[in-house]
């Protein structure tokens, strides 16, 4: 019978992928998600492999003379494995068997008293284990052993003998006891005779040894076992007649009713006739006994797992520097007191005492409490607090509480996976995956001196819940985060829904430099669904601000004065702003063109309030009654910010065409598109003039500048040169963002008079078919220039492609390691519900579509397939088939004749035989499979043979 | 035995050999096929059982079936290494020492109640034994080849005996016992002749120097690499085991895969099974554990096999 229960390692577990769930469910972090994946797949293949490695497992008792009913013995106990590969880490009643070869058995000893004379069925001693993972604990007992309890055999008086059914035979003397005739020699007692020492026998073997003699004779006696009422009392009697008269030195024949032990003398003869007193009436029928059980095994491999404890707390440690807000200084500076933690545990002490770490933590916390929550914000706080569990863990004196420890990690971890976003978490999530899956190993018995022999199925095991991790967070639905007011989004576990200083995207302050290295996001920013949606998307430009003046660093826009129109009035725009007119649920900003098309536009939470189109905005359509208006560059803004999001229905015309029409005074205005920053150095007017030389018209020196930025110029995120201005950008560094490309299109166009304006928005790609939108995201935030051209603004993107200029080895390494961070954002960190419907909406699409199968999908699908098939070969693995007779062998188990271990083929195929005489040709088999394995292999005739014999042995058992 | 076993001249010769001596020592066919491994190995043989048995006509019997010289010897407590070994005489003809070999310079020898003299008389056949040669008076004389010593030790009275002590029964390649013929077999060793009579009338099979051939035949027999991890893993479990004071040394590990190849040999075959290790295990090991037990006697030999047979149960055999 199997069964099995969750340790209580597995409950922790368990009630921390709850935790993870919730969080996850409430946030909608990926990385939650992810380590949640990680706790089911850990769960999933801890219960199937646990349960497999108990799988042909079987516990039978040994030969072993019985010991007396209800005294506690040591009975030796054989664990056969009968499947075809090594079980790991069983247990029988505290005695752990670490390792059991496939086909092999080990003898263990158990201590127990049993409650019954003769044959006791031992129905709850079981064979358990934990492995792999210690989350659960496995039972197995298919096969109960049976073991003997032989009755107690009291002392008795010579008088009480007559009458309990002794008879004395034949002649000779009457009692043992001392004598003269030489009765054996046996270990020196204290109190022997030094006489009797057998000085030979003592020095040849090195242990005294006494001589022992008896009256000659010693007499012969019979026990009868009378029928009686009280059949227990009888059999005791008739045991202590034994014993009395083989203490005395007699011959002792036992005639109980249907059997007979004829006579003998001599200690090992007493054990003869207790067990066959054992065996009578009762006894004989296996009854079922219940044992009282042993302590379970202790952690004996303390000293291991403190050192895996103490090294996951440093790789935990060092994951919190993934924790953006953390400042890393201070937590630097605190890394080598967790290497004299590692110290301490070498040399053994001298470790933080006990009060002084308690009264150490409760100032702690108190700063915590009352200081840092409201100076550095829960985020940080809560990070500062995790840091310091992890230093006092670590320093303290182990107390033997790893669990909690344990625990202490994983809360850690926990966090860092809610407060991160970075490809660098990917490594950290390895590394700690490997210290949990050893902690566990450790934490259920494994061995560090025996790792050799578990090392490999623990690895392979964690590999598989990696694996099945992978599907899992695959799979796993998403739901719409809920909920913000909750303690995981008060941990701010959900940063990726609000804005964070330290991720760059759609701003409204454009200065060259600013952000320093730029960290994507992937925040979805907008949602466009272009309404009609588009037969084929391409990408899009989502127009946001606008500006015009530059003073060497940074972009402004200044209020400016105008006439415009709207309907059939004139208007001034005060503050620069040209307030649009309501038509039915529609704001005008001017008269239809004919060529608008409509965007659907969600907008998450943004602290703007710009209104974003596709080209040129004409109108908005926004339930709430909140009015807008647009400026002189051509961008549109509600009156209030949207700080919770907002949705609306813009109505734009996407060539982005001439400067918003309904300006009556543009010539007013151009000058501002000329503007140049003071100082500007000299040689970027001549760089200008030099590359707008030849063109003839506006437009060829628009494309003339943007093609040689875009051909000898990097981009870059990084900000290796610091924040270089933009002479430095253009002779110095050469690479940049795209803030410096935008920006030197502008200035450049303008030193040859061309009037521009740089713009920020968004430069998409990602067409989410199912949902027939596209999907922005804050990662996706771009600038780029507008040219004044014959009187039409034509966007011009000076910004190159990732995979220009790739001279140097760093820029090679930047270009992969932003390649993976894309990716990861992309599929990893936004892998949200819309996503999810998206990827599975896709692949099936894309599978109707067959054989015109894309990549993406192709790719998707032979990763699933791979993982599939390797969590099939795990299950499935099988060990080299041993040739012919394994064959037969396998035939043979199917009526019932199983090959023992310790049998050889040749032995067990005469058993065979004796058991079923058809199975004669077994015992040819085998001999040509010794030819074949130990031999020298077998010719094509003795093959045929083989084969025609294994025939003929399959027939039989049909 | 199947046909094809039998197809090598040399495992032919070796089973007629079985067959003769086997019709003389009626009954105790594993004892005569331990007794030819034990010649074939170049080893010796132990016999621990009470007299009356036919350990002489076991000698007898083997020695002419093979044109050897058979030699015995009561062992009494009063027995000196010279009477084993051979003296040197004065010759008072030719006035000069004239070496008379002991029996020892027989090719069979059967060493009687061996426990029965002193330990300088057994240490005298014991060195012989095992460097097969004797050296005397600054003379050294080889021993016949091939050389079988079977001598026997009677494990019931041991009073007044010095029983060979474990480290020198490591010398015996074999211990067997023989016990009494089953009532059948001993039915029909009476309504035969007296076998005594019969081994008169006994053919050579083999010469001397085929023996020796054959005796080089069986040291090349293949074992394969199973077979010997298997070997050794039967001497790592005598050394793990908590009854053991002694395990079996690396003399012992060799003296089984030894005597493995000679069993497997007189089987008829050129490569080792894992049948033939178990067949030698129990005659090969017993004698070698250095038991933590105060049994002595019959006793003892039954618990050290029961040991030996105890780990062929429990350890896997290759298959």
């Amino acid at each position: 019978m199997k069964s099995f229960r969750p340790t209580r390692t597995g409950l922790g577990c368990a009630l921390a992928g709850l935790l993870t769930i919730l969080s996850a469910l409430s946030t909608g972090n990926n990385l939650l998600y992810i380590l949640y994946s990680q706790l089911v797949a850990l769960f999933l293949i801890s219960w199937y492999f646990g349960r497999r490695n108990l799988r042909d497992v079987r516990i039978s008792a040994l030969d072993a003379p019985g010991a007396t009913r209800g005294r506690t013995a040591s009975y030796p106990l054989r664990l056969v494995n009968h499947g075809d590969a090594a079980r790991f880490n069983l247990d029988v009643r505290g005695t752990a068997v670490p390792r059991l070869e496939a086909g092999s058995a080990r003898d263990v000893s158990v201590r127990l008293s049993l409650p019954h004379r003769g044959l006791n069925r031992l129905g709850d001693l079981a064979v358990e284990s934990e492995f792999p993972f210690a989350l659960w604990r496995h039972r197995e007992n298919a096969s109960a052993p049976v073991l003997l309890a032989v009755p107690e055999a009291p002392r008795a008086g010579l008088g009480e003998l007559e009458s309990l059914g002794e008879t004395r035979d034949g002649a000779g003397g009457t009692t043992g006891g001392p004598g003269d005739e030489f009765y054996g020699a046996r270990h020196y007692d204290s109190g022997d005779d030094p006489r009797k020492v057998n000085w030979k026998l003592t020095a040849r073997t090195g242990n005294v040894f006494v001589n022992e003699y008896r009256a000659p004779g010693g007499g012969r006696r019979t026990v009868r076992l009378a029928p009686s009422r009280d059949v227990e009392l009888a059999i005791t009697a008739a045991a202590a007649a034994c014993r009395a008269g083989i203490e005395d030195g007699a011959e002792v024949r036992l005639l109980t009713p249907g059997r007979e032990v004829p006579y003998g003398r001599g200690p090992g003869h007493l054990q003869k006739l207790l067990e066959a007193l054992a065996l009578v009436g009762e006894g004989a029928r296996p009854r079922e006994a219940r044992t009282a059980s042993e302590a379970p095994v202790s952690a004996e491999n303390d000293a291991a797992l403190r050192w895996v404890t103490r090294l996951g707390g440093i790789w935990v440690f060092a994951s919190l520097f993934l924790i953006e807000e953390l400042n890393g200084a201070p937590l630097f500076a605190l890394t080598p007191l967790l290497l004299a933690g590692l110290w301490l545990e070498r040399r053994g002490g001298p470790w933080l005492s006990k009060r002084a770490g308690d009264a150490f933590s409760t100032i702690v916390l108190a700063f915590g409490l009352f200081a840092d929550w409201r100076l550095a914000g829960v985020t940080v706080a809560t990070s500062h607090l995790v840091a310091y569990v992890l230093l006092n863990r670590s320093l303290t004196e182990p107390d033997g509480r790893h669990g909690l420890t344990f625990l202490a990690h994983f809360l850690a971890f926990f966090l860092v996976s809610g407060q991160t976003i970075s490809l660098g978490y990917f490594v950290f999530f390895l590394g700690y995956g490997a210290y949990a899956a050893t902690w566990l190993a450790f934490a259920h018995g494994a061995r560090w001196s025996d790792r050799e022999s578990w090392r490999r199925p623990v690895t392979r095991l964690w590999l598989a819940s990696l694996a099945a991790g992978v599907v899992i967070f695959l799979v796993t639905p998403r739901v719409e985060p809920r909920g913000q007011l909750n303690p995981a989004a008060a941990m701010g576990l959900d940063r990726l829904k609000t804005e964070a200083p330290s991720v760059a995207g759609f701003t409204e302050n454009v200065a060259l430099g600013y952000f320093g290295t730029v960290k994507r996001s992937t925040v979805k920013a907008l949602r466009v669904a272009p309404y009609p949606p588009p037969v084929s998307p391409m990408p899009i430009y989502v127009r946001g601000n606008a500006y015009e003046s530059f003073d060497g660093h940074s972009w402004t826009k200044a209020p400016a004065l105008f006439l415009y129109k709207n309907g059939d009035r004139v208007f001034r725009a005060a503050n620069g702003r040209a307030w649009g007119l309501r038509q039915g649920p529609l704001l005008r900003f001017g008269p239809p063109t004919g060529r608008e098309r409509a965007y659907d536009i969600t907008v998450f939470p943004l602290n703007t309030s710009v209104i974003f189109s596709v080209g040129s905005l004409r109108a908005v359509q926004e339930d709430s009654s909140v009015d807008a208006f647009m400026d002189h560059l051509d961008s549109g803004y509600f009156s209030v910010p949207y700080a919770t999001g907002v949705r609306y229905r813009a109505y734009a015309d996407p060539d982005a065409g001439a400067i918003w029409p309904s300006i009556i005074d543009t010539q007013t205005l151009h000058r501002r598109f000329l503007q140049l920053p003071a100082g500007l150095d000299r040689r970027v007017n001549a760089l200008a003039q030099k590359l707008a030389g030849k063109s003839a018209t506006d437009a060829d020196r628009v494309w003339a500048i943007r093609d040689h930025l875009r051909e000898h110029y990097g981009y870059s995120t990084f900000a290796r040169d610091g924040r270089a201005n933009l002479e430095e950008f253009l002779f110095k560094t050469k690479r940049g963002n795209c803030e410096y490309f935008a920006t030197a299109a502008a200035i450049l166009l303008r030193q040859v008079g061309v009037p521009t304006r740089l713009v920020t928005g968004f430069h998409v790609s990602e067409w989410n078919e199912y949902g027939r939108f596209y999907d922005v995201r804050q990662s996706q935030a771009h600038a780029w220039t507008e040219a004044l051209v014959n009187g039409r603004w034509i966007t011009v993107d000076a910004t190159p492609g990732d995979e220009s200029l790739l001279g140097t080895f760093g820029d090679w390494y930047n270009k992969y390691v932003d390649a993976l961070e894309a990716r990861w954002y992309s599929n990893v960190i936004g892998y949200d519900r819309f996503a999810q419907r998206n990827t599975f909406y896709h692949v099936r699409q894309d599978l109707l579509r067959i054989p015109s199968v894309d990549r993406k999908t192709l790719a998707l699908l032979a990763a699933a397939g791979g993982i599939l098939w390797f969590l099939w070969w795990l299950a499935h693995r099988k060990p080299r088939d041993r040739g012919l007779f394994a064959r037969a062998e396998r035939l043979c188990e199917r009526v019932g004749l199983a090959r023992a271990p310790h049998v050889t083929p040749l032995e067990f195929a005469r058993a065979a035989r004796a058991r079923t005489p058809a199975l004669a040709p077994l015992e040819d088999l085998a001999r040509l499979h010794y030819r074949d394995r130990f031999g020298p292999g077998l010719s094509a005739n003795e093959r045929a043979r083989a084969e025609s014999l294994l025939q003929d042995i399959g027939a039989v058992v049909k | 035995m199947t046909p094809t076993q039998l197809a090598s001249q040399p495992g032919r010769r070796v089973h007629r050999l079985l067959e003769q001596v086997q019709q003389i020592f009626i009954g105790k066919e594993d004892v005569v096929r331990l007794t030819v491994v034990a010649l074939l190995a170049k080893g010796h043989l132990l016999i621990e059982d009470v007299p009356g048995i036919g350990k002489t006509l076991l000698g007898v019997a083997l020695a002419r079936s093979i044109q050897a010289t058979f030699h015995r010897i009561q062992f009494t407590s009063d027995l000196l290494p010279s009477d084993i070994l051979g003296v040197s005489v004065l010759n008072q003809s030719e006035r000069a020492f004239e070496f008379r070999p002991g029996p020892i310079f027989s090719h069979i020898l059967l060493a009687d109640e061996i426990n029965r003299s002193t330990p300088k008389t057994q240490s005298a056949l014991l060195e012989a034994m095992s460097e097969l040669q004797v050296t005397m008076d600054g003379t050294t004389r080889p021993l016949p080849d091939p050389f079988l010593v079977l001598a026997t030790q009677n494990p019931v009275e041991y009073h007044g005996t010095y029983p060979l002590p474990e480290a020198q029964l490591d010398r015996f390649l074999l211990r067997v016992r023989i016990g009494y013929p089953s009532p059948e077999d001993e039915k029909r060793i009476l309504q035969g002749m007296d076998p005594a009579e019969r081994v008169k009338e006994l053919e050579p099979i083999l010469s001397l120097s085929e023996i020796r051939s054959l005796q080089a035949e069986a040291g090349a027999v293949r074992v394969s690499d199973a077979l010997l991890d298997y070997a050794v893993a039967l001497a790592e479990a005598t050394r793990r085991l908590p009854s053991v004071k002694l395990g079996l040394s690396p003399r012992g590990s060799l003296a089984l895969v030894r005597a493995a190849r000679a069993h497997a040999f007189v089987d008829g075959r050129d490569y080792c099974v894992p049948d033939d290790f178990k067949a030698v295990a129990v005659p090969v090991m017993a004698h070698r554990l250095l038991l933590d037990t105060s049994l002595l006697g019959v006793a003892r030999i039954a618990e050290s096999e029961g040991v030996v047979e105890g780990l062929l149960k429990s350890l896997p055999a290759p298959g």
